[in-house]
């Protein structure tokens, strides 16, 4: 019997062992080509060097138990692993020799694997592999085939009330569950208050609320804002695959009819990015996409604060070349300007949404600027994310507060 | 003359800041309600008596009687610096009470010079030579960063004169900038009196060119931009005069 007892023990703390370096917050990201490729990263508490990724269009699970199990197709590498940097607390000049930092949090490692050659629309399975096993098995969709209708969530600002971001991304998972047309999340940036380890630790893990009990999981389209980058971190670029290289901004061709300029207002807004953005647009013109969005942190058109670099640089590009819709973040309310033009409200002017309501305390929107008065303006707040439905020639647009109550709607119908 | 540049300077800046904050709101707002929770109405307020007492300063400081309501607008610049330092996204903490010094110190030395006593006046002179140093140092820091608000200044004003620049080219400019903002600095704290001259009118006129820039980059809405920076130009002017009064 004690011997019975103790290979329990044995094999319980065994078991113990292996669950310290499980996978934790496995997501899925996408940047310039969601039909085709995708970026894998999940975090661990010790470094899984050794560990791959299993995947294919088939689940591994047989049969309605799934107690049989079959072989995925495909077995990728990581393309990078490490540890999240964190910042230390200085020690003090009369501490003690044995002084330890009382700012270290516990050390999380990231593993990213890209995916490529994957088919649009297309379920792809797929679990961590690790000398322990296989992991639990996840799935997700491919960026879907032109012509199909889907919804795309929009949300940023998700730092400081983790809390509330933790019961948005759970009430975000319900949505998903709700209705298979939504797609993946696009993040107006500001995921933490600081890019410290363990407020991104939270994040993640809240992040990963919204994958589904059966393992469905919410593709994300990152985009960096100011507490992202804050000394230089490169947190961002770890946490989610480096999506933008080391300039942190690129086109997400979600569809061959959609194109999403991701810009990064911590930059030059006029220097290298600026020449990237006329690059962008001309071939965007060139190949004809019908739907042309451009989404960054600080907004052109802000509701609260001053406008940022974005409306000197990008907005006359924006014109210019007639892109439709504009994502914003940073402000912690919720807007949708007039169509603007020129500086003032046109019929054919671009409507600037915004401001990011994903966990950020909520602010009165100064609802007196000439953007925001009239019937075709809104300003409010409330924790929030917005629903871009794309049908065919029409944008179906939702701002909806983690309540379910939809506060403003509006539709924007094609230009090309 | 030198009180009324100085005190000029100062009201720019104080009716600077109350447009900026009346316009755009400010980071005292954002430290209170955003990090310290504070309530939206209790920001707001603080938000309205930084406002007020910017306004009030900007008129006080011209009376001689009144002079130490200019104190108010003080209190707010440094409260807003201090906002601005402790909130997470801070880029240069460390830098923004150099950066400032002009905008700040600017009723303290006035007072100091209007003072009696001759400690008084020099200990004046002395903060007005340190403000200078620091903020032209500041300022060079931060192009030697390479700054993106500065490589944009750069970029943005060459593009609409119809000269295209690109940002490693618009780099090297800041950083050459840079290095003699700091050079010049150290020539201001250091120097003898006498040889400052030069200096003093180099960063005056620097000092207006680069208020001026922000209009240049962003339209004339951004005037506030180049009255919040006035005492950039004004100061080193005033300190001028004073040394050129002195070896008289
Ligand atoms: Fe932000």
């Amino acid at each position: 019997m004690k011997k019975f007892c103790f290979s329990v023990f044995v094999l319980f703390a065994l078991g113990m062992g292996a669950a310290a370096s499980e996978p934790l917050n496995l997501r899925v990201v996408w940047s310039e080509d969601p039909q085709h490729a995708a970026v894998v990263v999940w975090d661990s508490d010790e470094l899984m060097a050794d560990a791959s990724l299993l995947y294919g269009t088939t689940s591994r699970k047989i049969g309605p138990l799934g107690l049989l199990k079959r072989k995925y197709a495909n077995e990728a590498a990581q393309s990078e692993s490490g540890l999240y940097p964190d910042r230390e607390a200085k020690k003090p000049k009369k501490s003690a020799d044995d002084w330890v930092s009382p700012g270290a949090s516990a050390p999380l490692y990231y593993h990213q694997v890209k995916l490529e050659n994957l088919e649009p629309s297309t379920v792809y399975f797929l679990a961590v592999k690790t000398e322990n096993g296989i992991g639990r098995e996840f799935h997700f969709k491919t960026a879907p085939e032109d012509g199909e209708a889907f919804k795309l969530i929009y949300g940023g600002d998700s730092r400081t009330h983790i809390d509330v971001a933790r019961r948005m991304n759970e009430w975000i998972a319900d949505l998903v569950v709700e209705d298979d047309s939504i797609i993946g999340l696009l993040h107006g940036g500001d995921y933490a208050d600081t890019p410290r380890r363990e407020l991104w630790i939270d994040w993640l893990d809240a992040y990963s609320r919204t994958t589904t009990k059966d393992g469905k999981l919410l593709p994300i389209i990152p985009i960096i804002g100011n507490h992202d980058v804050i000394g230089e971190s490169p947190i961002f670029r770890q946490a989610y695959g480096y999506p933008g290289g080391t300039n942190d901004y690129y086109t997400c061709r979600l569809t061959p009819s959609i194109g999403i300029l991701c810009l990064n207002t911590e930059i030059s807004a006029e220097g290298n990015q600026r020449v990237f953005l006329q690059e962008e647009l001309e071939s965007l013109k060139e190949d004809e996409v019908k739907w042309q969005l451009a989404a960054f942190h600080k907004p052109a058109f802000p509701a609260i604060k001053k406008p940022s670099s974005a409306k000197v640089s990008w907005v006359p590009l924006f014109e210019e070349f007639d892109i439709d819709l504009v994502l914003e973040s940073d402000g912690h309310c919720i807007k949708r300007t007039v169509p603007i033009r020129g500086d003032e409200e046109s019929d054919d002017g671009i409507v600037y949404l915004g401001e990011g309501g994903y966990g950020a305390p909520q602010r009165e929107p100064k609802a007196d600027r000439w953007y925001l008065q009239g019937d075709n303006a809104f300003a409010s707040k409330g924790d929030h994310v917005m629903m871009l439905e794309f049908d065919g020639s029409t944008i179906r647009y939702e701002a909806i507060l983690d309540t379910g109550e939809v506060v403003d709607k509006a539709s924007f119908q094609a230009r090309r | 003359m030198i009180p009324v540049l100085l005190r000029l300077s100062f009201s720019l800046t104080c009716i600077a800041y109350a447009w900026g904050i009346y316009n755009y709101s400010c980071k005292v707002f954002s430290y209170l309600w955003a990090e310290l929770e504070c309530a939206e109405s209790l920001a707001d307020t603080v938000e309205s008596l930084m406002i007020g007492g910017l306004l009030l300063s900007a008129v006080c400081v011209w009376f001689e009687r009144l002079r130490w309501f200019a104190l108010l607008g003080m209190i707010a610049l440094v409260i807003e610096m201090l906002a601005e330092t402790l909130v997470p996204s801070a880029k240069y903490p460390y830098l923004y009470w150099a950066e400032w010094m002009l905008r700040y110190s600017t009723p303290v030395v006035l007072i100091m010079l209007l003072g009696s006593r001759q400690w008084s006046r020099r200990g004046g002179v002395l903060l007005m030579r340190v403000a200078v140093a620091c903020v032209f140092a500041a300022h060079g820091m931060k192009a030697l960063y390479s700054d993106p608000q500065f490589l944009d200044l750069i970029l943005v004003t060459a593009r609409k004169v119809g000269f295209v620049m690109s940002e490693s080219a618009a780099t090297g400019v800041v950083h050459l900038i840079g290095a003699t903002d700091l050079l010049f600095a150290g020539i201001a704290l250091f120097a003898k009196s006498k040889r400052l001259s030069w200096v003093l009118w180099a960063l005056a006129a620097w000092g207006i060119i680069t208020a001026l820039s922000r209009v240049s980059y962003g339209g004339v809405g951004n005037w506030y931009e180049v009255f919040a920076r006035s005492s950039h130009c004004l100061v080193p002017i005033a300190l001028w005069l004073h040394l050129r009064k002195e070896r008289k």
